[in-house]
């Protein structure tokens, strides 16, 4: 019941669903189309896990008074205030003071953490990038050639560089590209089969 | 010490600081130097270009703030030539954060062309788990969405009336970056066959270049870069309503950017045999 | 303040430069900001998921359209939530069980159709020496042939096998130069967004 049931509903469902994907027939579609109403709603329901789970820590924090709890406060706060404005469905709409914290809070933060990136990659550029061997050589000549060549003024300096961006890309980083795309897709469709034969059982924390 | 471990060994704010020096000195002094257009971001436009006006298309703004500079004007670009064509767009996100993006730049860039929500555009919204949502549109778009972004039943929708799943889109372009791209291509293009492009992060576009060999994709638009290809294909439309390139814009400062780290790579690599020479001789 | 674009333009400039202070070093107002993104994102997220989803798709099916049925997947959903119970854990297992069998079952066959046999069928190409695409595309063959093998360790990488893994690792070594090439460019497009804001929309400095 704790276990065998699970694992028999991935082997059936799995089974059939691998099966459907061949069959054209009303009922095989009209299976897969009650399958997949399901799986919205399941999915709708799951979504606040993460939530929960979220002011569950943040709560814990501000009880225990741990370190830098008085940040788990501001977070608290921050989340009531947006379910407070949250109250009807019209707060979704562009102009609510629910959508411009979302605009002139939300937004900038979240984009500007992720523009540090062009800091440590210029830091690391200079720091780490090094021709220390023929494979690093060519993972820096490949580099510098595709940055000048994806940018204007890789025109300006002149057109080859360019053209050699766009032959790289289209050629050996293609190739390259294709190579881990086929692995990942046999290891992917293999892992897959493995849950659905029941060889694999960590995703319900078994061995 | 020498010179040049002590280039090597300077206070990483000062790289940061040039970084900064670099990305605003461009924005006051522009270079205006011209963006070329390769043929992955070409054949978007052109696909576009040859609809007949009414086509139903699919415009899926899966992108979040994070990558918005990026994401966000290659949206706004194709949207813009969506309208202009007056095909009928379809918009909806499977991002969480996206909802909000998508709801502001599709009402916006309607408002540029005086377009109607619900006859000649309609967003959907946004629902959880990208792969089953996108499998449920191959069937019915009333599976996950019975109902828009505004609490309209599809079914009352006037332009979603002949509209039941991506069998009646021409295409699906999807904006986005990371895992859900994947997800549009097996689940959308390789299950329904309809017809899929992608705008994507630079960071993921040297991924997507198979899938553009292969033909899977019939078009890629690939970081800022990609946004600004679109921009210049599109350079009318800005001039004719007054818009700014903000993508071509941002080119003008990536070269400055760009030239910069190749000049930092280079200049931490000469130091970096200077040192690794002086030390073989010492030894 | 609630229409005064000013204001708010200057909130999201005062958080963006918060953000950038941690270049600097790290600082409480650059902490606060990452408790506010949290607070924010988890307060969005509940509100979008009740109005947009919930209410549509579970409770107006039920109430409205009278889909009793739909109880069965909302409850399953609801039983994600026993994953916090040492008692009930278990139960937890069977939505996910529905979710990770149908799941794997779609993806396997679709898995092997994008990302093996198609990209397999895509490098059949014309190959020759009479002119420039002829003689890339043969290269794009045996780098994707060189490719593969170096991700193939069932063979020992000797011999004739050992110098096409070689030459693999060298094309997988210009992607990933690609590939960081593309990242710098990714990064900095990141950057750019927040100085359009900075010196555009907050300062009107440049259009």
């Amino acid at each position: 019941m704790k276990r065998r049931v699970p694992m028999l509903i991935v082997s059936i469902t799995g089974f059939l669903l691998t099966i459907q994907y061949f069959s054209p027939h009303p009922a095989s579609e009209m299976f897969y189309n009650n399958a997949l109403d399901w799986l919205v709603i399941i999915g709708i329901f799951a979504m606040p896990l993460g939530i929960y789970s979220m002011v569950r820590i943040q709560f814990h924090k501000v009880i225990r008074r741990s370190t830098g709890w008085g940040y788990s406060v501001i977070a608290l706060i921050s989340l009531f205030t947006m379910l407070g404005l949250g109250y009807t469905d019209k707060c979704l709409e562009n102009g609510t003071f629910f959508m411009k914290l979302f605009e002139y809070v939300y937004i900038p933060i979240q984009a500007t953490m992720f523009s540090l990136l062009a800091f440590y990659i210029a830091s690391a550029a200079y720091r780490a990038f090094r021709a220390r061997n023929l494979l690093a050589t060519i993972v820096l000549t490949s580099a510098v050639i595709v940055m000048l060549g994806r940018v204007p003024i890789g025109w300006a300096i002149h057109p080859l560089i360019p053209w050699l961006a766009d032959w790289i890309m289209n050629n050996p980083n293609m190739a390259a590209q294709r190579a881990i795309t086929i692995g990942l897709g046999l290891g992917a469709a293999s892992t897959a089969m493995k849950i659905v034969l029941g060889i694999e059982r960590s995703y319900m924390g078994m061995e | 010490m020498s010179i040049w471990e002590k280039l090597l060994q300077i206070d990483r704010r000062i790289i940061y600081l040039l970084v900064f020096l670099a990305a605003i000195i461009p924005f006051l002094f522009p270079a205006g130097l011209e963006v070329n257009t390769t043929r992955e971001v070409q054949s978007i436009y052109d696909f576009i270009e040859n609809l007949a006006p009414g086509t139903p298309i699919l415009l899926a703004a899966d992108y979040d703030p994070q990558t918005q500079a990026e994401n966000g004007p290659q949206a706004q670009a194709v949207l813009r030539h969506m309208f202009k064509k007056d095909l009928r767009v379809v918009i909806m996100t499977l991002s969480q954060d996206g909802a909000a993006l998508a709801e502001m730049f599709s009402n916006s860039v309607a408002r540029e062309y005086q377009k109607r929500r619900w006859e000649d555009y309609t967003y959907l919204g946004y629902k959880p788990y990208p792969s089953i949502i996108i499998l449920s549109l191959g069937q019915d778009f009333r599976i996950s969405y019975p109902r828009d972004y505004y609490n309209r039943k599809l079914d009352d929708i006037p332009m979603m009336q002949d509209i039941r799943n991506l069998d009646d889109v021409a295409a699906v372009i999807e904006i986005g970056g990371g895992n859900v791209c994947h997800m549009w291509l097996t689940y959308a293009h390789e299950r329904y066959k309809v017809p899929l492009a992608l705008g994507v992060t630079a960071v993921s576009g040297p991924q997507y270049y198979p899938f553009l060999q292969s033909g899977q994709l019939f078009g890629l638009l690939g970081g800022l870069k990609g946004a600004a290809e679109y921009e210049t294909l599109m350079d009318g439309e800005y001039t004719r309503l007054d818009l700014p390139r903000k993508a071509i814009q941002g080119m003008n400062v990536q070269n400055f950017v760009h030239v910069l780290i190749v000049i930092l790579t280079v200049v931490g690599n000469v130091a970096f045999f200077a040192i690794r020479r002086r030390e073989r001789r010492a030894s | 303040m609630d229409s005064n674009p000013w204001i708010w333009n200057t909130i999201a400039a005062f958080f963006t430069i918060g953000t950038f202070s941690f270049l600097y070093k790290d600082n409480p107002l650059y902490k606060i900001a990452e408790s506010v993104v949290v607070g924010i994102a988890a307060g969005y997220f509940a509100v979008l998921l009740f109005w947009t989803s919930l209410r549509p798709k579970f409770w107006d099916m039920i109430v409205y359209e009278h889909k009793y049925w739909y109880v069965i997947p909302g409850l399953l959903g609801i039983m994600m939530y026993f994953r916090f119970s040492r008692k009930w854990g278990w139960l937890s297992r069977y939505p996910l069980a529905l979710y990770i069998g149908i799941g794997s079952g779609i993806a396997i066959p679709l898995m092997l159709q994008t990302f093996v046999l198609r990209q397999l069928e895509a490098t059949m190409l014309p190959i020759g020496f009479a002119s420039f695409e002829g003689f890339s595309n043969l290269l794009v063959v045996l780098m994707v042939l060189a490719g593969l093998i170096y991700f193939f360790f069932s063979m020992e990488h000797k011999g004739v096998v050992g110098k096409t893994a070689t030459f693999g690792i060298w094309v997988i070594m210009i992607g990933f130069g690609a590939s960081f090439g593309y990242t710098v460019m990714a990064r900095v497009s990141l950057l750019i967004g927040r100085i359009q804001f900075l010196l555009g929309t907050w300062l009107h400095l440049v259009d």
